[in-house]
């Protein structure tokens, strides 16, 4: 009984440096233990899955993330996507790790002694409704017309209030963005800015950030916060892994 | 001071979750990392429904819709400063008054994608394309 020589599937949690060490008390998806499988100078993180249980809930996600993030906080690790499902006669070493070995190697110098953070910044809503009904005529009639009555009888003007709303957070939006995303490029190594989501996102941003330089990446966030209170809210996730700045290989 | 930690105290305006919430990794990571071509990713169970449950497009009827809910539903007068009345030319106050209690749940309500028997508060706010991923594993 090898300790690799098991028949069932492989699930991979990310790609290290082949000196790294994992805890043998790390759980991944599953519950499962976790553990190195090294191939030349790399290696990838992996645990057995359950051969009965379905994988994908909601459960196995946070799983695989908090894995890497614990992993993320001490080495450096790039993380594959959620759900890569190696069958257990495989060779990850050969088949994963040494067509690619090169790729990994600079991603991980790219990465090494850096955490992600996610900053989601967004208007708050009340204000900004407040202060849209206030600035525009139309919204304010509109809203009058739309008050009392239920959406069949008022389809169209709920319509077009929506329309004037969605389009002045819109409009709101890049001058808000823009000076958030100034301060952070002074105290972040790289950024990556997703795509808007729900029309009062102002910006979510994922950040690279060294690990000696989190204090003033923390700071600044704060102080930006602090600065726009209460019209915009702050959420910082992180330290996590690099999911954002994995290389192309 | 401490170093490399977050002062997590009252006093700060950023909202700093000690762990990552569902919403939020299925918000940021569900369709990030490295892919390896050659092998299967697995459905999503439970985690596809939550996500399309909260599938937005900005410019749509029903996104207005829920905009102008939300609007409806704010309530003006507690705001100070600004004459409302005024500015509203005499709005319908039996439109809102009965209104006032719940405001903040109602605008919560109508800008909380799908039914109200959401499992999340903040339910995930962007869908990352579930079924591409379901799709790679042929």
């Amino acid at each position: 009984m090898s300790e690799t020589g098991t028949n069932r599937d492989q699930y991979l949690y990310g790609i290290v440096h082949a000196d790294s060490e994992v805890t043998p008390s790390l759980q991944g998806v599953q519950g499962q233990p976790v553990r190195l499988v090294v191939h030349g100078n790399v290696a990838a993180v992996v645990s057995d899955m359950d051969p009965v249980e379905v994988l994908g809930t909601p459960e196995d996600l946070l799983g695989h993330t908090r894995l890497l993030d614990t992993l993320a906080s001490a080495t450096a690790v790039l993380p594959l996507a959620f759900g890569t499902v190696l069958p257990g006669d495989a060779d990850i070493g050969a088949e994963v790790l040494e067509p690619r070995e090169s790729g990994y190697l600079s991603g991980l110098q790219a990465i090494d002694g850096h955490s992600q953070y996610t900053l989601l910044v967004r208007f708050d809503r009340e204000t900004l409704l407040r202060e849209i009904v206030e600035d525009v005529p139309e919204a304010a009639q509109l809203r009058e017309t739309i008050a009392g009555t239920t959406e069949d009888e008022t389809r169209p003007q709920r319509i077009r209030l929506g329309e004037i709303i969605v389009k002045a957070f819109e409009a709101r939006q890049p001058g808000e963005a823009e000076p958030i995303l100034e301060k952070l490029r002074t105290v972040t190594a790289d950024m990556a800015v997703h795509e808007q989501g729900q029309p009062d996102d102002v910006a979510e941003i994922a950040v690279l950030v060294a690990y000696d330089g989190a204090e003033a990446f923390e700071e600044a966030v704060e102080e930006l916060a602090e600065e726009r209170h209460p019209r915009l809210t702050f959420r910082l996730v992180g330290p996590q892994a690099p999911y954002d700045f994995v290389p192309e290989v | 001071m401490s170093t490399g930690t977050v002062q997590r105290s009252q006093g700060s305006y950023v909202d700093r979750p000690s762990s990552s919430s569902l919403a939020d990794v299925v918000e940021i990571i569900l369709d990030k990392g490295l892919v390896i071509d050659a092998y299967i990713r697995v459905s999503l169970v439970g985690i596809e429904i939550l996500t399309i449950d909260a599938r937005i497009v900005i410019a749509s009827v029903d996104t207005y819709l829920r905009f102008a809910e939300a609007t409806n539903r704010l309530d003006l007068r507690q705001q100070g400063g600004k004459d409302l009345s005024e500015l509203m030319g005499g709005m319908v106050e039996d439109g809102s008054r009965g209104k006032t209690q719940g405001a903040v749940e109602g605008i919560k309500n109508a800008l909380t994608p799908g039914d109200d028997d959401d499992e999340e508060e903040e339910a995930p706010r962007r869908t990352r394309r579930p079924a591409k991923q379901s799709s790679k594993s042929e």
